[in-house]
């Protein structure tokens, strides 16, 4: 019996011969581990850019977007549940997808990026790696949409294919990290970091779950720490949550909630704070942190306005907007 | 309650008998997945590894060399994840 | 005095009784094995469970987060 130690992810599975690793879908078969869904995703659609969502990052574009079994978190509120929380011995259906093949559907169809997401793409390292090393050469960008549970070194290696992150910030507590995601804050916060000193465009998102984590104190301290690290001009998203998989005990968040959040971290020094997955337009407009002009007006998934100038600047006082606006 | 068993018959003795057994089995069977997952280190998960080998053998799914491993040392074979 | 047939004619309705029972629970405990057996698990073997990625609707409603 050979067993061997997973390096991708801080959880560092030592995994026997024929078992997987935590996340379902690394599979040590004969003393070598096996990507068991390369190539393999379960998932694939094509999403507006502001779903995934991504604000300052070709807005109002179209992404292809796809996403395997397998996940190295296992939260209790997962949306994605049946994708994530299930290995390839369980998952119904996949698709027969090789990196080129999906380069060339992307194209195809009209989409400038190619998300890896759904899931969490760490866990199928491999498949995204060579999907956007094609992709890129093939003039396509690449965002990787994750929970960013990711050790460093295998992250520095992903990130030179990579264009953009949507990196999910659970909340600024460990303890909350370990009782609702089984996993644990500090890896979470130095991948966000390395996003950032790799050049990597990083947006950030918060789910605030009534009770668990919408302390204003705690995001305070978390919009604080964005500002010092990752810097006051990174995007932060307050998602509303909803009723699902293992807690359904709470409510939905109130929006009333997620407007406080918003004004603590803006006032915390957070220059583009934006509200998701509520109805209407409350706080997801793109707005000049100097004058308040209106840059890029957004109704759901929808672009409702776009006042950017064509090299992202605001029209009224000539300010570059962060972002990869061409 | 030594009272009561006293009207214990030989039936009601071998009923308990059965479920008893009944539930060592249960128990034996669990423990069984326990050793298992427990046997080599930790945080790694007992799968279906036939429908998974089938599934590979099908195409369903891949047999592609991860990166990012290595041969487990026997200290991380012995204690587990750090 | 009592009769010494109603103890012979208890102990055939026990017996009975005992292996209805035991035939009960070797019968639940039969089909509680064969269940955690993976036998009821097998994938049919004619019905695909993989296919091609032009097969996929990209714009198919979807209720995923991401």
């Amino acid at each position: 019996m050979t067993a061997v130690t997973c390096e991708l992810c801080p959880r560092a599975c030592v995994i026997p011969e024929g078992a997987a690793g935590d996340c379902r879908v690394r599979v040590n078969l004969g003393g070598k581990l096996r990507a068991t869904t390369y190539g393999r995703p379960s998932a694939v659609h094509i999403d507006p850019m502001e779903k995934k969502p991504l604000y300052h990052f070709h807005p109002g574009s179209r992404i292809f977007s796809l996403g395997t079994a397998g996940c190295n978190l296992h939260c209790l509120n997962c949306q994605n549940w049946q994708l994530s929380q299930r290995g390839g011995d369980e998952v119904e259906q996949t698709y027969r997808a090789e990196p080129a093949e999906v380069v060339a559907a992307a194209k195809g169809e009209g989409c400038r990026s190619i998300a890896y997401t759904y899931s969490d793409p760490v866990v199928f390292y491999e498949y995204v790696e060579d999907t956007a090393t094609l992709a890129r050469a093939a003039g396509l960008t690449n965002v990787f949409v994750t929970a960013a549970y990711i050790n460093r070194e295998p992250l520095r290696r992903i990130c030179r294919v990579l264009d953009a992150a949507h990196g999910d910030l659970k909340g600024f507590d460990d303890g909350f990290y370990r009782r609702v995601s089984g996993a644990t804050l500090k890896p979470v916060l130095d991948a966000l970091v390395t996003f950032r000193e790799e050049g990597v465009w990083l947006e950030v998102i918060n789910l605030v779950i009534p009770t668990l984590n919408d302390d204003l104190a705690m995001i305070r301290r978390m919009a604080r720490w964005m500002v010092a690290e990752l810097g006051a001009d990174t995007p932060l998203h307050f998602s509303r949550f909803s009723p699902q998989y293992r807690m359904r005990n709470l409510p939905p968040t109130p929006v009333e909630t997620l407007v406080r959040a918003r004004a603590e971290a803006l006032d915390a020094g957070l220059r583009y704070v934006y509200i998701g997955n509520v109805r209407g337009d409350t706080g997801s407009s793109t707005v000049c942190p100097r004058d308040g002009t209106l840059l890029i007006g957004r109704s759901g998934f929808t672009i409702t306005a776009n006042h950017l100038t064509a090299d992202g600047r605001c029209p009224t006082c000539n300010d570059k907007i962060p972002g990869v606006w061409q | 309650m030594f009272a009561l068993m006293k009207h214990w018959r030989e039936r009601e003795v071998r009923f308990l008998a059965l479920i008893a057994l009944t539930a060592l089995l249960i128990a034996l069977h669990l423990g069984e997945g326990l050793s298992l997952a427990a046997r080599e280190g930790a945080g790694h998960r007992v799968i279906d590894l036939k429908t998974l080998e089938r599934r590979i053998d099908a195409g369903d799914l891949s047999d592609r060399e991860a990166i990012w491993y290595h041969q487990a040392t026997p200290r991380e074979v012995g204690g587990g994840r750090p | 005095m009592s009769d010494g047939r109603e103890p012979q004619a208890g102990a055939v309705v026990a017996r009975r009784r005992f292996l209805g029972l035991l035939g009960a629970l070797l019968g639940g405990l039969g089909v509680t094995l064969g269940t955690t057996s993976g036998a009821t698990r097998q994938p049919e073997a004619d019905v695909p469970r993989e296919r091609p990625l032009k097969e996929a609707d990209f714009y198919r409603p979807h209720d995923l987060a991401g």
